[in-house]
């Protein structure tokens, strides 16, 4: 906020000072000293002074004050993480405050309306310079721009109940998975009883007690119920329950096993399709801004290596995690249903497991995210010398390489081997705890049967066997945290993504612009790839519909940030762009790109035919069109020559083309697209000269009618532009007409006087020429019209040298008589 | 190559990168901006410092400036070594570094916690006491050197874990329970 309200103290020494408070324009707080300690600060802009107050010994005093009268302008000095204010006196920049970066966008205002104040005489304030800073209406939180959604307050359910939800499409399968396990487990339950039955009925049954096998299952058998047994009762008894009891139970539980597998593979694949898919589209929505600060190779990660561990997560849950959970629950109520006081010695092993899992865990989760840690940053080493294979060869630093991953690989091995060591030594230790439990159930079992406690031999046996099924899955719960670590990082990540709202979302009101004619207004447009450090400042311009602009400029001044905001890539900070007078906020996304065809200053090809990528932004274009706009990129006759002709495969970025070839592809691919309007960002930079005249008159046919941008170093390329707009440092500091320009004697007149320099000294290019000439001379007529085409090149390379210094050259006039 | 051709030409043309004798500069405090440098007789004024390695050499290749904006902006030349400057010499040239640089070295994470996609941080720094919010966000904490962190809070400060191998069993553990990337 500009015009905060000063504490009393400091409004106190201004009226001393006999400043009424009608005359501050500008007050606010600042928080650091100039040594970059913490401190409260306030700086006030009047219409007389610029002062910066601090408290000392509890006096309020004007560490900086500056007369109005004295000043000329003043700017921001952004430095790492904090900024100061200037002004600039009597020819010196002087400070005023120093600024953390949270108060960055404010003083940058400020320094903004304390000039404009010097030209103009006034202050006027906005809206927004009215109001606290973009925060969060409900929680207070600094946003980037009004627009910018608040992340605290979107809400983020837990990963868990995210994942459960994402299942949720699938619940009948789901529940019928469900069913299937819990048969499963219901007939887990089975052969432990049955072994029962064959120690307690047929090999040591005590005749006082009553037969376990039902009565229905021994009429079955043609037995009696209620008398003893004969022997060769007992074998058709052991038949029966070994080949129909045991087998039959365990050709059950196999298929069912089969259909569980199939059923969660099934679930599991649609699950991670569904995923990888809502994945991408979120990726491919996200804006420029998001990849500029995340690294593909790990992107890619997410999208391949994430999904698929949460495949993992489906089938774990339905066949491991769910029965070991389950399993543990029925049969410690078998247990218990069976022998009371025995099932209680069962626990004893469980407290020691639980504490010591608890301690393993604290001690295995660091080591593991190491382990992680150097895996990615594996990948990330072998994704980038993979993608420059080409500079390590160049620069012969192959062994290099090869030594690096070899470090990078080596703390993947030891970080990798302390997790697997840790759980290597302690799932055994764990195994021998469960061991001592079993032991324990057998001695103290043992001697209920022994001396008949009410325990029979078979019931033992059965207990034990249980026990088997009991500790086994009890175990492998304490694995399940390790798999649910990785898991529950794994679906963060995936979760990140999928939460990450795209930065420019069109409204529910966004207007669709079908034709549009090119007309393109920047209005006090502000932006900066940080919020506190400007790169496009205050940048007004009018182009008007059909108009041939050049942009030129240093390297770095915001050329290409220009025509990104234009794209609408980035969401400018302040002020706004409008195209055929709508602002670009309330236009169709899809609507701004489909008008604006763009040839990026490094082209980029995709893996493909040539013609798939001439036609990218038209796939349904039939070959002629693609063919012609090719030849209005002087491309068609480079791809005639090769082999396949629009057919050749272009391999990863366009490799096996050329640097000016792959730039003239996409220039075709630009021209194919047929926008309103045309941006070509130093898009002949790599191409010869000559190429470029022709494309140049190509583009003259192909741009007319359109609005077209172009960014060049060389002033060449732009001899054709209607105006010229010069950057600096994010702002226009000038813009005309060629004529103009010149006759202003500014910057362009300045860089018009280097290139001419540069180029009247003798080149390659020149030397050639003379060659040519010389021969042209004592040859025949053939060769003159070639010697036509070279001299009308060089005059038109040489008009710029001519309107910056007419007296110099005789040469440049005599080419323009022949021509 | 063509960016030269749009430099500002230099009069004296190319000199290639100059080291400054430290024997041979003088500083002087400045009342504005910056500091006055005295070098072989020629003096220089609202000049600023920075460091060629901020991270791994904070000590040494300090290059002296002038010009904020990065048309004007042009190296008086770099000085190797502050600790080879006069003991004024040094003084002012730190303070001026401290000018450029603004951050928070933290030296013990307090606490550490996360609520609706913010890390609520509390740390003894460099500059005290320290409570922060950074959003829960890859770009928002990232690699520093080879083993340290930067994190960029909700006003876009910095702080700075120079190594995290440094920190107690009990930090580390916290902190990478939440930075896992
Ligand atoms: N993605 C980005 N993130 C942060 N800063 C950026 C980004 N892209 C560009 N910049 C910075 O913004 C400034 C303007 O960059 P821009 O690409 O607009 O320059 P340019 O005029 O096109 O230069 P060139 O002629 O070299 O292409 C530069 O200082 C650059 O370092
Ligand atoms: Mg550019």
């Amino acid at each position: 906020m500009l015009r905060k309200a000063l504490p009393p103290k400091y409004a106190a020494w201004l009226s001393e000072q006999n400043i009424p408070e009608s005359d501050i324009l500008l007050c606010t707080d600042n928080d650091i000293t100039f040594e970059g300690e913490y401190a409260e600060r306030w700086v006030v802009v009047t219409r007389d002074a610029v002062i910066m107050l601090r408290e000392r010994d509890g006096q309020v005093q004007a560490a900086r004050s500056f007369k109005m009268a004295d000043i000329e302008s003043a700017r921001i000095d952004p430095r790492v993480g904090s900024g100061f204010l200037q002004v600039k006196v009597h020819g010196h920049w002087a400070e005023v405050a120093r600024f953390s970066n949270a108060r960055a966008i404010w003083f940058e205002r400020i320094a903004a309306k304390i000039t404009r104040f010097k030209e103009t005489g006034e202050i006027i304030l906005t809206e927004e310079d009215e109001k606290e800073q973009n925060r969060c209406p409900t929680c207070g939180l600094l946003l980037r721009s009004s627009t910018d959604i608040c992340p605290r307050c979107i809400n983020k359910n837990r990963v868990f109940g995210r994942l459960l939800r994402m299942m949720q499409p699938y619940w009948p399968w789901a529940l019928g998975t469900l069913l299937l396990v819990f048969t499963g487990i219901g007939l887990d339950l089975v052969p432990p009883q049955l072994s029962r039955i064959l120690m307690d009925d047929i090999f040591v049954h005590d005749p006082a007690r009553p037969y376990l096998m039902p009565e229905w299952a021994l009429r079955l058998m043609n037995i009696t119920p209620g008398t003893q047994m004969t022997p060769s009762e007992k074998v058709t008894l052991l038949f029966f329950v070994v080949f129909l009891g045991m087998a039959g139970v365990q050709l059950l539980r196999i298929g069912l096993n089969i259909v569980i597998g199939r059923l969660s593979v099934t679930v599991g694949t649609k699950i991670t399709y569904d995923l990888r898919h809502k994945l991408f589209s979120r990726l491919s929505e996200l804006s420029v801004r998001y990849y500029d600060r995340h690294q593909v190779g790990i992107l890619m990660q997410r999208v391949t290596g994430d999904t698929e561990s949460l495949h993992g997560f489906v089938s774990q849950s339905t066949q491991g995690f769910l029965v070991n959970i389950l399993l543990p629950v029925f049969i410690g109520a078998a247990l218990f249903k069976m022998n009371p006081t025995l099932t209680l010695y069962v626990f004893i092993p469980a407290p020691f497991v639980i504490i010591s899992t608890y301690y393993f865990w604290e001690f295995v989760y660091p080591n593991y995210y190491k382990y992680w840690d150097s895996h990615s940053k594996m990948n990330a080493m072998l994704n980038s010398v993979l993608s420059g294979v080409r500079v390590v060869k160049a620069f012969a630093q192959e062994e290099r390489e090869i030594s690096r991953f070899n470090h990078l690989s080596g703390n993947v091995q030891a970080s990798r081997q302390r997790v697997d060591k840790a759980t290597g030594t302690f799932y055994p230790i764990v195994g021998f705890i469960f061991g001592l439990g079993g032991l324990i159930v057998w001695y103290v079992g043992g001697r209920y049967v022994l001396e008949g406690k009410g325990m029979t031999l078979g019931t033992l046996t059965a207990f034990t066997s249980y026990l088997g099924m009991f500790y086994g899955p009890l175990s492998s719960l304490t694995y399940i945290s390790s798999w649910l670590t990785g898991f529950m990082t794994s679906a963060q990540r995936v979760f990140e993504v999928l939460d990450t709202e795209p930065e420019l979302q069109d409204t529910d009101s966004a207007l669709h612009l079908h034709i549009c004619r090119g007309e393109i207004e920047f209005k006090n447009v502000t932006f900066g790839y940080d919020r506190y450090n400007p790169v496009i400042r205050d940048v007004t311009a009018h182009i008007k519909p059909g108009e041939m602009i050049g942009i030129v400029g240093r390297s770095g001044s915001g050329k290409t940030t220009f025509v990104n905001l234009l794209c609408r890539f980035y969401e400018v900070d302040q002020g706004e762009i409008l195209i055929d007078g709508i602002s670009l906020r309330e236009l169709h996304k899809d609507d701004i790109r489909r008008n604006i065809g763009l040839v990026l200053q490094e082209p980029f090809l995709f893996r493909g035919t040539i013609r798939e990528n001439i036609a990218y932004g038209r796939p349904d274009a039939d070959i002629e069109n693609v063919m012609k706009a090719a030849k209005a990129a002087n491309a068609h006759d480079f791809i005639m020559r090769l082999a396949d002709g629009y057919d050749t495969k272009l391999g990863e970025y366009g490799s096996g083309l050329s640097g000016g070839e792959r730039q003239r592809i996409s220039i075709a691919r630009a021209l194919l697209y047929d926008p309103a309007i045309l941006i070509l960002d130093e898009a002949t930079s790599s191409v010869d000269t000559e190429s470029e005249k022709q494309i140049q008159e190509a583009l003259a046919v192909a741009t007319k009618g359109r609005t077209t941008i172009a960014i060049a170093h060389r002033l060449s390329t732009l001899r054709n532009s209607n105006r010229i707009i010069v950057m600096d440092d994010g702002r226009i500091i000038e813009m005309g007409t060629h004529d103009e320009l010149i006759k202003k004697e500014g910057t362009y007149y300045r860089l018009v006087k280097i290139q001419t320099q540069l180029t009247s000294e003798p080149t390659v290019d020149r030397l050639e020429l003379e060659k040519k000439e010389q021969e042209a001379a004592v040859s025949d007529e053939s060769s003159e019209k070639e010697t036509e085409e070279e001299t009308e090149k060089d005059s038109e390379e040489k008009t710029d040298a001519e309107s910056t210094e007419p007296s110099e050259d005789e040469s440049s006039k005599d080419s323009e008589q022949t021509s | 190559m063509e960016e030269s051709t749009t430099q500002k030409p230099t009069e004296s043309g190319y000199k290639g990168l100059v080291f400054l004798d430290p024997k041979d500069i003088t500083i002087h405090e400045s009342e504005l901006a910056g500091m006055n440098v005295t070098v072989g007789g020629e003096t220089f004024e609202e000049v600023r410092a920075s460091l060629a390695l901020p991270i791994t050499e904070p000590d040494r290749y300090v290059s002296l400036r002038i010009g904020a904006s990065k048309g004007e902006e042009q190296e008086i030349g770099m000085i190797r070594d502050v600790n080879e400057l006069s003991p004024e010499n040094q003084v002012l040239v730190r303070r001026e570094l401290r000018k450029r640089y603004f951050l928070h070295v933290i030296y013990k994470i307090l606490s550490l916690k996360e609520k609706f996609g913010f890390l609520y941080f509390e740390a003894e720094t460099s500059k005290g006491l320290r409570k922060f919010a950074v959003r829960w966000e890859y770009n928002r904490v990232q690699e520093y050197s080879e083993f340290g962190r930067i994190i960029i809070d909700t006003d876009d400060n910095r702080y700075i874990i120079p190594d995290l191998r440094k920190l107690s069993p009990e930090e580390y553990k916290n902190f990478t329970r939440y930075i896992y990337w």
